[in-house]
């Protein structure tokens, strides 16, 4: 047989990551420019010690830094633009006042994520719809006609997943985290991520494996 | 190697998280075993239909105005604070203002001073009690000590 491709997919989601961020540093108000500009060579770590001292501007770095993931993983878990949205602002502003109990000298996403995290389960408790949504309505996908039907399909099947599954997909196929990441995210060994991916993605296939003409 | 050890690694080839010495053996491994290459086909296939799956991008000025929507609402958490504590102590100095007239006042009977003095000090009892409640649940609050 041929060789397989020895490729690292995902390179195109990671280019419009990458892309991401970029936007994400532009966009700052037209009296912060100079002050951006300023800010741009200085680390995460200043960055935050700052914020801890009250500067909202610094703050402002940060967020503009994670808002994207923190939308998209919020979008992921509560599955409603709108939703989506409050809950991760509301979960930079939680971040912004307790930002006094974190350790400026550790990575700000992991311990962000938690707050994140906590606030979409605590939205789905809320909303009684910590299961599946109906099938006609996936509110959560690009509206894109090619394998439309595919793709919902799946999405469904990731809807059916445990919590625990369900976020290493939305993390790992979503927002490209790696698997050591995503086992800091979570706080767990990167044995248990892996092995519960390897599962989903067993569940997954299975479920699309009629549309695909799997055996 | 058995086909499951396999089948885990074939699960994460593509993500190009293998070692180069797990790919080898993937490689090798797909050379001589079908059931194997069926699996890492059907893989490729899975992995394409995840790499198109796209969630919705909100508009363009939803970025644009992300942080200054949290900006503001951190501005007003400090105007909300000093109302409050305003506005309490204005209620606090008017119903201490209010009791004492009540009880001065000659010309009221002593019925009806008992009768206001009473609905006060309901409202004052329910407000505490309000009070207590809300810090009970805060203290209870879930995850509250994953957050720290």
């Amino acid at each position: 047989m041929n060789k397989p491709k020895d490729r690292t997919v995902y390179k195109g989601r990671k280019k419009e990551m990458a892309r991401e961020m970029v936007l994400a540093e532009d966009l700052v108000f037209p009296g912060e420019k100079v002050q951006a500009e300023a800010q741009r060579g200085r680390s995460e770590r200043e960055i935050l010690e700052a914020v801890q001292k009250g500067d909202k501007e610094a703050y402002g770095r940060i967020v503009k830094r994670y808002m994207h993931s923190a939308y998209y993983i919020a979008l992921g878990f509560v599955q409603n633009q709108q939703d989506a949205l409050d809950v991760s602002q509301d979960a930079f502003i939680k971040a912004f006042r307790k930002i006094k109990m974190f350790d400026a000298g550790k990575p700000f996403f992991p311990w962000f994520y938690r707050v994140l995290r906590n606030l979409c389960i605590d939205h789905l408790k809320r909303k009684g719809r910590m299961r599946a949504i109906p099938l006609e309505n996936v509110p959560v996908l690009a509206e894109e006609k090619e394998d439309r039907e595919l793709k919902e399909t799946l999405w469904k099947g990731i809807e059916k997943l445990s919590f625990e599954q369900r976020e290493i997909v939305i993390l790992r196929y979503f927002r490209q985290f790696s698997y050591a990441e995503i086992a800091e995210l979570m706080g767990k060994p990167i044995g248990t991520v892996m092995s519960s991916l390897f599962y989903a993605k067993k569940n997954l296939k299975r479920i699309v494996g009629k549309y695909l003409g799997f055996e | 190697m058995d086909h499951l050890k396999i089948k885990e690694l074939i699960s994460f080839y593509h993500e190009g998280e293998l070692s180069a010495e797990e790919k080898r053996m993937v490689e090798e491994h797909l050379e001589q075993c079908a059931e194997c290459r069926k699996e890492f086909a059907e893989m490729s296939e899975f992995e394409e239909v995840m790499e198109k799956m796209q969630l919705k991008k909100p508009k363009k000025e939803v970025w644009e105005l992300y942080w200054s929507a949290i900006y503001n609402r951190l501005e007003r958490k400090i105007g909300w604070i000093l109302l409050s504590i305003g506005a309490m102590i204005l209620l606090f100095f008017g119903g201490y203002k209010a009791i004492e007239g009540i009880i001065q006042d000659p010309s009221l009977s002593f019925l009806l001073k008992v009768g206001i003095l009473a609905v006060l000090g309901g409202v004052v009892v329910l407000l505490v009690s309000l009070l207590r409640e809300q810090i009970f649940v805060h203290k209870r609050e879930r995850y509250k000590e994953v957050e720290k």
